[in-house]
Protein backbone atom coordinates (compact mmCIF):
# COMPACT_ATOMS: atom_id res chain seq x y z
CA UNK A 1 0.00 0.00 0.00
CA UNK A 2 0.92 3.40 -0.22
CA UNK A 3 1.57 5.60 2.82
CA UNK A 4 -1.30 7.50 3.60
CA UNK A 5 0.53 10.07 5.70
CA UNK A 6 2.12 11.15 3.10
CA UNK A 7 -0.68 13.79 1.76
CA UNK A 8 -0.15 17.19 2.81
CA UNK A 9 3.57 16.67 2.48
CA UNK A 10 5.42 19.38 1.12
CA UNK A 11 9.12 19.32 -0.78
CA UNK A 12 11.43 22.26 0.36
CA UNK A 13 11.20 25.47 -3.12
CA UNK A 14 14.22 24.91 -5.59
CA UNK A 15 15.09 27.62 -7.67
CA UNK A 16 15.41 26.47 -11.59
CA UNK A 17 17.13 28.53 -13.63
CA UNK A 18 15.19 28.20 -17.47
CA UNK A 19 18.09 28.16 -20.00
CA UNK A 20 18.15 28.05 -23.58
CA UNK A 21 20.25 24.72 -24.04
CA UNK A 22 18.13 22.93 -21.55
CA UNK A 23 14.93 23.94 -23.77
CA UNK A 24 17.21 23.16 -26.84
CA UNK A 25 17.88 19.33 -25.78
CA UNK A 26 13.69 19.11 -24.77
CA UNK A 27 13.26 20.26 -27.83
CA UNK A 28 15.46 18.28 -29.78
CA UNK A 29 14.04 15.41 -27.62
CA UNK A 30 10.17 15.43 -28.52
CA UNK A 31 11.24 16.36 -31.78
CA UNK A 32 10.54 19.87 -32.10
CA UNK A 33 11.14 21.79 -35.40
CA UNK A 34 9.56 25.01 -34.49
CA UNK A 35 12.57 27.55 -34.58
CA UNK A 36 10.81 29.34 -31.52
CA UNK A 37 12.48 26.85 -28.97
CA UNK A 38 15.81 27.32 -30.92
CA UNK A 39 16.78 30.35 -31.89
CA UNK A 40 16.55 33.61 -30.03
CA UNK A 41 15.39 35.29 -33.45
CA UNK A 42 12.81 33.43 -34.13
CA UNK A 43 11.44 33.67 -31.00
CA UNK A 44 11.94 37.50 -30.70
CA UNK A 45 9.90 37.76 -33.93
CA UNK A 46 6.92 35.73 -32.65
CA UNK A 47 6.48 38.09 -29.28
CA UNK A 48 8.55 36.66 -26.57
CA UNK A 49 11.38 37.90 -24.79
CA UNK A 50 13.60 34.46 -25.40
CA UNK A 51 13.87 31.31 -26.65
CA UNK A 52 10.23 29.62 -25.22
CA UNK A 53 9.85 26.59 -23.33
CA UNK A 54 7.24 24.07 -25.01
CA UNK A 55 4.54 23.68 -23.15
CA UNK A 56 5.17 20.61 -21.20
CA UNK A 57 9.07 21.63 -20.47
CA UNK A 58 7.53 22.26 -16.67
CA UNK A 59 7.92 18.28 -16.26
CA UNK A 60 11.34 18.92 -16.19
CA UNK A 61 11.87 21.67 -13.57
CA UNK A 62 12.06 19.81 -10.06
CA UNK A 63 11.60 21.08 -6.33
CA UNK A 64 14.36 20.26 -3.63
CA UNK A 65 13.57 16.55 -3.43
CA UNK A 66 10.79 13.84 -5.30
CA UNK A 67 7.90 13.19 -3.40
CA UNK A 68 7.48 10.10 -5.12
CA UNK A 69 10.47 8.39 -3.53
CA UNK A 70 8.97 8.74 0.09
CA UNK A 71 5.59 7.46 -0.88
CA UNK A 72 7.13 4.04 0.68
CA UNK A 73 5.40 1.62 -1.97
CA UNK A 74 5.10 -1.92 -1.09
CA UNK A 75 7.05 -4.62 -2.88
CA UNK A 76 6.21 -5.00 -6.98
CA UNK A 77 4.06 -1.86 -6.72
CA UNK A 78 5.16 0.82 -8.79
CA UNK A 79 4.39 4.51 -9.95
CA UNK A 80 3.24 5.30 -13.50
CA UNK A 81 1.65 8.36 -14.58
CA UNK A 82 -1.88 8.64 -15.64
CA UNK A 83 -2.52 12.03 -15.87
CA UNK A 84 -0.85 15.36 -16.36
CA UNK A 85 -2.06 19.49 -16.01
CA UNK A 86 -0.88 22.42 -16.85
CA UNK A 87 -2.08 25.91 -16.63
CA UNK A 88 0.04 28.82 -17.47
CA UNK A 89 -0.26 32.28 -15.97
CA UNK A 90 2.38 33.71 -18.63
CA UNK A 91 4.83 31.79 -21.45
CA UNK A 92 7.91 30.41 -19.92
CA UNK A 93 11.16 31.78 -21.33
CA UNK A 94 14.66 31.00 -21.30
CA UNK A 95 16.30 33.46 -18.50
CA UNK A 96 13.53 33.12 -15.95
CA UNK A 97 14.49 32.13 -12.68
CA UNK A 98 11.67 29.66 -11.28
CA UNK A 99 11.26 28.63 -7.57
CA UNK A 100 9.13 25.19 -7.70
CA UNK A 101 7.28 23.46 -5.00
CA UNK A 102 5.70 20.34 -5.09
CA UNK A 103 3.20 18.91 -2.43
CA UNK A 104 1.62 15.51 -2.36
CA UNK A 105 -1.83 17.08 -2.99
CA UNK A 106 -3.85 13.60 -1.90
CA UNK A 107 -3.49 10.08 -1.78
CA UNK A 108 -6.49 8.37 -2.31
CA UNK A 109 -8.35 5.44 -3.76
CA UNK A 110 -10.09 5.17 -6.90
CA UNK A 111 -12.70 2.69 -8.82
CA UNK A 112 -11.26 0.98 -11.81
CA UNK A 113 -12.23 -1.99 -13.65
CA UNK A 114 -9.70 -4.05 -12.11
CA UNK A 115 -10.97 -2.93 -8.57
CA UNK A 116 -9.52 -0.18 -5.98
CA UNK A 117 -6.56 1.53 -6.57
CA UNK A 118 -4.02 3.73 -5.10
CA UNK A 119 -3.70 7.50 -6.32
CA UNK A 120 -1.26 9.68 -5.64
CA UNK A 121 -1.59 13.21 -6.47
CA UNK A 122 1.19 15.65 -7.12
CA UNK A 123 1.23 19.39 -7.14
CA UNK A 124 4.03 21.54 -8.53
CA UNK A 125 3.91 25.67 -8.61
CA UNK A 126 6.55 27.82 -9.87
CA UNK A 127 6.93 31.34 -8.83
CA UNK A 128 9.30 34.07 -10.71
CA UNK A 129 11.90 36.64 -9.26
CA UNK A 130 8.81 38.79 -7.89
CA UNK A 131 6.95 35.49 -6.51
CA UNK A 132 4.69 35.65 -9.28
CA UNK A 133 2.82 32.27 -10.33
CA UNK A 134 4.16 31.04 -13.86
CA UNK A 135 2.74 27.78 -13.50
CA UNK A 136 0.57 25.36 -11.62
CA UNK A 137 1.26 21.44 -12.52
CA UNK A 138 -0.61 18.43 -11.28
CA UNK A 139 -0.11 14.68 -11.61
CA UNK A 140 -1.56 12.01 -11.15
CA UNK A 141 0.14 8.81 -10.62
CA UNK A 142 -1.57 5.28 -10.19
CA UNK A 143 0.00 2.96 -7.81
CA UNK A 144 0.08 -0.44 -10.24
CA UNK A 145 0.78 -3.94 -8.99
CA UNK A 146 2.69 -5.80 -11.33
CA UNK A 147 0.39 -7.38 -13.65
CA UNK A 148 0.55 -10.97 -14.69
CA UNK A 149 -0.32 -10.28 -18.53
CA UNK A 150 1.06 -6.60 -19.34
CA UNK A 151 -2.39 -5.53 -21.27
CA UNK A 152 -1.00 -2.20 -22.46
CA UNK A 153 -4.06 -0.36 -20.28
CA UNK A 154 -3.23 2.24 -17.93
CA UNK A 155 -6.53 1.57 -15.70
CA UNK A 156 -6.67 -2.44 -16.09
CA UNK B 1 40.93 41.63 -25.82
CA UNK B 2 44.04 41.24 -27.77
CA UNK B 3 43.93 42.23 -31.40
CA UNK B 4 44.87 38.84 -32.96
CA UNK B 5 41.66 38.06 -31.61
CA UNK B 6 39.94 40.72 -32.94
CA UNK B 7 41.51 39.87 -36.45
CA UNK B 8 39.93 36.81 -36.43
CA UNK B 9 36.45 37.87 -36.01
CA UNK B 10 36.96 40.13 -38.63
CA UNK B 11 38.37 37.28 -40.90
CA UNK B 12 35.64 35.89 -39.99
CA UNK B 13 32.83 37.58 -40.07
CA UNK B 14 32.09 37.62 -44.11
CA UNK B 15 31.60 34.10 -44.70
CA UNK B 16 29.23 34.14 -41.49
CA UNK B 17 25.94 35.40 -43.04
CA UNK B 18 26.35 33.27 -46.06
CA UNK B 19 26.72 30.38 -43.64
CA UNK B 20 23.55 31.30 -41.81
CA UNK B 21 21.88 32.04 -45.46
CA UNK B 22 22.70 27.98 -46.30
CA UNK B 23 21.63 26.87 -42.84
CA UNK B 24 18.06 28.60 -42.72
CA UNK B 25 17.99 27.48 -46.17
CA UNK B 26 18.10 24.10 -45.33
CA UNK B 27 15.37 23.98 -42.86
CA UNK B 28 13.10 23.88 -45.11
CA UNK B 29 11.07 21.52 -43.39
CA UNK B 30 9.57 23.59 -40.62
CA UNK B 31 8.47 25.92 -43.13
CA UNK B 32 6.71 24.38 -45.11
CA UNK B 33 4.73 23.07 -42.49
CA UNK B 34 3.88 26.50 -40.92
CA UNK B 35 3.41 27.15 -44.23
CA UNK B 36 0.53 24.76 -44.28
CA UNK B 37 -0.83 25.58 -41.04
CA UNK B 38 -1.33 29.17 -42.24
CA UNK B 39 -3.66 28.20 -44.79
CA UNK B 40 -5.95 26.41 -42.16
CA UNK B 41 -8.33 28.38 -41.67
CA UNK B 42 -8.41 29.86 -44.98
CA UNK B 43 -9.76 27.24 -45.99
CA UNK B 44 -13.14 27.47 -44.52
CA UNK B 45 -13.34 31.27 -45.78
CA UNK B 46 -15.16 31.79 -49.00
CA UNK B 47 -12.32 34.40 -49.87
CA UNK B 48 -8.94 33.04 -49.98
CA UNK B 49 -6.94 35.40 -48.29
CA UNK B 50 -7.68 38.58 -49.40
CA UNK B 51 -4.58 41.34 -48.78
CA UNK B 52 -6.99 44.10 -47.31
CA UNK B 53 -4.74 45.18 -44.33
CA UNK B 54 -7.34 47.73 -42.98
CA UNK B 55 -10.79 46.08 -42.95
CA UNK B 56 -13.11 46.97 -40.80
CA UNK B 57 -13.36 46.16 -37.13
CA UNK B 58 -15.18 43.01 -36.75
CA UNK B 59 -18.85 43.32 -35.22
CA UNK B 60 -19.73 39.77 -35.31
CA UNK B 61 -17.29 37.18 -35.86
CA UNK B 62 -18.74 35.30 -38.58
CA UNK B 63 -18.67 38.28 -40.77
CA UNK B 64 -15.18 38.71 -41.20
CA UNK B 65 -13.29 37.16 -43.85
CA UNK B 66 -9.79 36.30 -43.09
CA UNK B 67 -7.66 39.52 -43.49
CA UNK B 68 -3.92 38.64 -43.24
CA UNK B 69 -1.36 41.73 -42.22
CA UNK B 70 0.03 42.26 -45.63
CA UNK B 71 3.38 40.56 -45.48
CA UNK B 72 3.65 39.07 -48.61
CA UNK B 73 4.07 35.27 -48.48
CA UNK B 74 4.37 34.81 -52.28
CA UNK B 75 7.10 36.67 -52.50
CA UNK B 76 9.36 35.86 -49.94
CA UNK B 77 12.75 36.17 -49.53
CA UNK B 78 14.43 32.86 -47.76
CA UNK B 79 16.13 34.41 -44.88
CA UNK B 80 12.83 36.47 -44.21
CA UNK B 81 10.55 33.66 -44.48
CA UNK B 82 10.99 31.90 -41.26
CA UNK B 83 10.14 35.26 -39.26
CA UNK B 84 6.97 36.13 -41.62
CA UNK B 85 5.70 32.72 -41.40
CA UNK B 86 5.73 33.42 -37.62
CA UNK B 87 3.86 36.61 -38.06
CA UNK B 88 1.68 35.33 -39.60
CA UNK B 89 -0.99 33.87 -37.08
CA UNK B 90 -4.57 34.02 -37.31
CA UNK B 91 -6.99 35.10 -35.06
CA UNK B 92 -10.22 34.49 -32.97
CA UNK B 93 -12.50 35.96 -34.79
CA UNK B 94 -11.61 33.33 -37.68
CA UNK B 95 -12.28 30.16 -35.58
CA UNK B 96 -14.85 27.92 -35.37
CA UNK B 97 -16.20 25.95 -33.17
CA UNK B 98 -15.46 21.82 -35.03
CA UNK B 99 -13.17 22.88 -36.62
CA UNK B 100 -10.19 20.28 -37.06
CA UNK B 101 -6.28 21.29 -36.14
CA UNK B 102 -3.87 19.81 -38.63
CA UNK B 103 -3.16 16.78 -37.60
CA UNK B 104 0.73 15.94 -36.96
CA UNK B 105 2.27 12.49 -37.45
CA UNK B 106 5.02 11.60 -35.62
CA UNK B 107 7.83 9.57 -36.59
CA UNK B 108 7.90 6.18 -34.69
CA UNK B 109 8.74 6.60 -31.19
CA UNK B 110 12.29 4.50 -30.50
CA UNK B 111 14.25 3.86 -27.89
CA UNK B 112 17.00 6.52 -28.20
CA UNK B 113 14.09 9.08 -28.39
CA UNK B 114 12.77 7.71 -25.21
CA UNK B 115 16.21 8.17 -23.39
CA UNK B 116 16.96 11.37 -24.65
CA UNK B 117 13.47 12.28 -23.02
CA UNK B 118 14.39 10.53 -19.90
CA UNK B 119 18.16 12.89 -19.79
CA UNK B 120 16.01 16.21 -21.17
CA UNK B 121 13.50 15.90 -18.65
CA UNK B 122 15.29 14.60 -15.93
CA UNK B 123 12.90 11.98 -14.75
CA UNK B 124 14.47 9.01 -14.52
CA UNK B 125 11.81 6.17 -13.98
CA UNK B 126 13.40 2.64 -14.86
CA UNK B 127 9.84 1.86 -16.50
CA UNK B 128 11.14 3.80 -19.16
CA UNK B 129 15.03 2.96 -19.55
CA UNK B 130 15.17 -0.40 -18.14
CA UNK B 131 14.23 -3.24 -19.88
CA UNK B 132 14.64 -6.41 -17.42
CA UNK B 133 13.27 -4.26 -14.75
CA UNK B 134 9.82 -3.14 -16.58
CA UNK B 135 9.96 -6.77 -17.43
CA UNK B 136 10.78 -7.71 -14.06
CA UNK B 137 7.03 -6.21 -13.09
CA UNK B 138 5.24 -7.90 -15.99
CA UNK B 139 5.66 -5.58 -18.76
CA UNK B 140 6.59 -6.94 -22.14
CA UNK B 141 9.49 -4.27 -22.12
CA UNK B 142 10.45 -0.57 -21.46
CA UNK B 143 8.00 1.80 -22.78
CA UNK B 144 7.59 5.49 -23.31
CA UNK B 145 6.57 7.85 -20.52
CA UNK B 146 3.26 9.49 -21.42
CA UNK B 147 4.72 12.80 -20.83
CA UNK B 148 6.25 12.15 -24.43
CA UNK B 149 2.96 11.49 -25.95
CA UNK B 150 1.58 14.29 -24.20
CA UNK B 151 5.04 16.88 -25.85
CA UNK B 152 3.85 15.43 -29.50
CA UNK B 153 0.00 16.88 -28.57
CA UNK B 154 1.83 20.18 -27.33
CA UNK B 155 3.89 20.47 -30.53
CA UNK B 156 0.61 19.82 -32.26
CA UNK B 157 -1.34 22.57 -30.66
CA UNK B 158 1.43 25.34 -30.73
CA UNK B 159 2.51 24.49 -34.38
CA UNK B 160 -1.40 25.52 -34.84
CA UNK B 161 -1.59 28.24 -32.26
CA UNK B 162 1.48 29.91 -33.33
CA UNK B 163 0.94 33.67 -31.45
CA UNK B 164 -1.51 32.73 -29.29
CA UNK B 165 -0.94 31.51 -25.83
CA UNK B 166 -1.66 28.06 -24.31
CA UNK B 167 -3.46 28.89 -20.50
CA UNK B 168 -3.99 25.06 -19.61
CA UNK B 169 -2.97 21.88 -21.25
CA UNK B 170 -3.81 18.73 -19.94
CA UNK B 171 -3.87 14.92 -21.14
CA UNK B 172 -4.69 11.34 -19.71
CA UNK B 173 -2.68 8.56 -20.54
CA UNK B 174 -5.24 6.31 -21.72
CA UNK B 175 -2.53 3.53 -23.36
CA UNK B 176 0.92 2.40 -23.24
CA UNK B 177 3.46 4.06 -25.82
CA UNK B 178 5.69 0.99 -27.25
CA UNK B 179 9.06 1.51 -29.27
CA UNK B 180 7.92 1.44 -32.76
CA UNK B 181 4.07 3.31 -31.94
CA UNK B 182 3.69 6.15 -34.64
CA UNK B 183 1.82 8.05 -33.29
CA UNK B 184 -0.60 10.87 -34.68
CA UNK B 185 -2.08 13.56 -33.16
CA UNK B 186 -4.90 15.60 -33.53
CA UNK B 187 -7.08 18.36 -32.26
CA UNK B 188 -10.68 19.95 -32.18
CA UNK B 189 -11.67 23.31 -31.17
CA UNK B 190 -14.51 22.62 -28.83
CA UNK B 191 -15.88 25.72 -27.50
CA UNK B 192 -14.72 29.50 -28.13
CA UNK B 193 -15.53 32.04 -25.58
CA UNK B 194 -14.69 35.75 -24.42
CA UNK B 195 -13.80 36.66 -20.69
CA UNK B 196 -12.91 40.04 -19.63
CA UNK B 197 -12.10 40.93 -22.82
CA UNK B 198 -9.45 37.98 -23.60
CA UNK B 199 -10.58 35.33 -26.44
CA UNK B 200 -10.04 31.85 -25.68
CA UNK B 201 -10.38 28.69 -27.36
CA UNK B 202 -10.84 26.05 -26.16
CA UNK B 203 -9.38 22.81 -27.87
CA UNK B 204 -9.44 18.78 -27.53
CA UNK B 205 -6.72 17.00 -28.14
CA UNK B 206 -5.59 13.43 -28.62
CA UNK B 207 -3.39 11.25 -29.74
CA UNK B 208 -3.43 7.39 -31.44
CA UNK B 209 -1.34 5.09 -32.30
CA UNK B 210 -1.08 2.94 -35.67
CA UNK B 211 -3.56 0.61 -35.11
CA UNK B 212 -5.92 3.62 -34.51
CA UNK B 213 -5.75 3.06 -30.78
CA UNK B 214 -6.81 6.33 -28.85
CA UNK B 215 -3.60 6.72 -26.63
CA UNK B 216 -3.39 9.56 -25.07
CA UNK B 217 -6.98 12.30 -24.58
CA UNK B 218 -6.27 16.18 -23.27
CA UNK B 219 -7.70 19.45 -23.49
CA UNK B 220 -6.05 23.10 -23.70
CA UNK B 221 -7.07 26.25 -23.63
CA UNK B 222 -5.52 28.65 -25.79
CA UNK B 223 -5.63 32.72 -25.88
CA UNK B 224 -5.61 34.31 -28.92
CA UNK B 225 -6.30 37.60 -30.80
CA UNK B 226 -9.05 38.61 -31.72
CA UNK B 227 -8.61 39.62 -34.89
CA UNK B 228 -5.27 41.43 -36.96
CA UNK B 229 -6.02 45.08 -35.49
CA UNK B 230 -6.11 43.84 -32.03
CA UNK B 231 -3.39 41.75 -32.07
CA UNK B 232 -1.00 43.28 -34.38
CA UNK B 233 -0.79 47.47 -32.96
CA UNK B 234 -1.20 46.93 -29.26
CA UNK B 235 -1.75 43.67 -27.77
CA UNK B 236 -5.34 44.01 -27.80
CA UNK B 237 -7.16 41.01 -25.75
CA UNK B 238 -3.42 39.37 -24.76
CA UNK B 239 -3.32 39.93 -21.18
CA UNK B 240 0.31 38.42 -20.31
CA UNK B 241 2.13 37.83 -23.06
CA UNK B 242 3.21 41.35 -23.97
CA UNK B 243 4.05 42.14 -20.92
CA UNK B 244 7.20 39.85 -20.63
CA UNK B 245 7.89 39.88 -24.70
CA UNK B 246 7.90 43.71 -25.36
CA UNK B 247 6.23 44.94 -28.44
CA UNK B 248 8.54 42.61 -30.71
CA UNK B 249 5.98 43.11 -33.52
CA UNK B 250 7.44 41.50 -36.70
CA UNK B 251 6.18 43.64 -39.38
CA UNK B 252 6.79 47.22 -37.17
CA UNK B 253 10.52 46.74 -37.25
CA UNK B 254 10.66 50.71 -36.61
CA UNK B 255 8.60 49.76 -33.11
CA UNK B 256 11.57 48.03 -32.39
CA UNK B 257 13.20 50.54 -29.65
CA UNK B 258 10.58 50.08 -27.30
CA UNK B 259 10.73 46.92 -25.64
CA UNK B 260 14.01 47.87 -23.53
CA UNK B 261 12.14 48.99 -20.75
CA UNK B 262 12.07 45.73 -19.47
CA UNK B 263 14.41 43.10 -20.97
CA UNK B 264 18.00 42.86 -20.84
CA UNK B 265 19.75 46.50 -19.94
CA UNK B 266 22.97 44.27 -21.34
CA UNK B 267 23.88 45.86 -24.58
CA UNK B 268 24.15 49.35 -23.56
CA UNK B 269 27.74 48.33 -22.16
CA UNK B 270 30.10 48.07 -24.65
Amino acid sequence: MVDRNAAGRESKPAVNEVEKGAIRRFAEAIGETNPIYYEEAAARAAGYRSVVAPPTFPTTLRAGSDLREGLMLAPGKHLLQAEQNFEYARPIVAGDKLTVRSKVAGVEQRATPSGPTDVVIIEDEGRDDSGELVYRSRQLWVVRMAPKHAQGDMHE
Amino acid sequence: MSSRSAAKKISRAAPKPAAKVAARSTRKKPKAKLAKVTRFPASKMRKPLPPARKAPQPLAKKAQPSQTPAPALGAPKQVQLPKQSLARSFYWSELRVGDDLPPLTKPAVDRVQIVRYAASSGDFNRLHLDEPYSHGLGFPGLFAPGMLAMAFVGQLLTAWLRRGHVRKLSARFVKIVWPGDELTCRGRIAELRKEHGACYADVELWAENQKGELVLRGQATCELYESPQAGGVDGGGLLFALQHSGPAHPSQPGRKAAPSSRGRPAPKKR
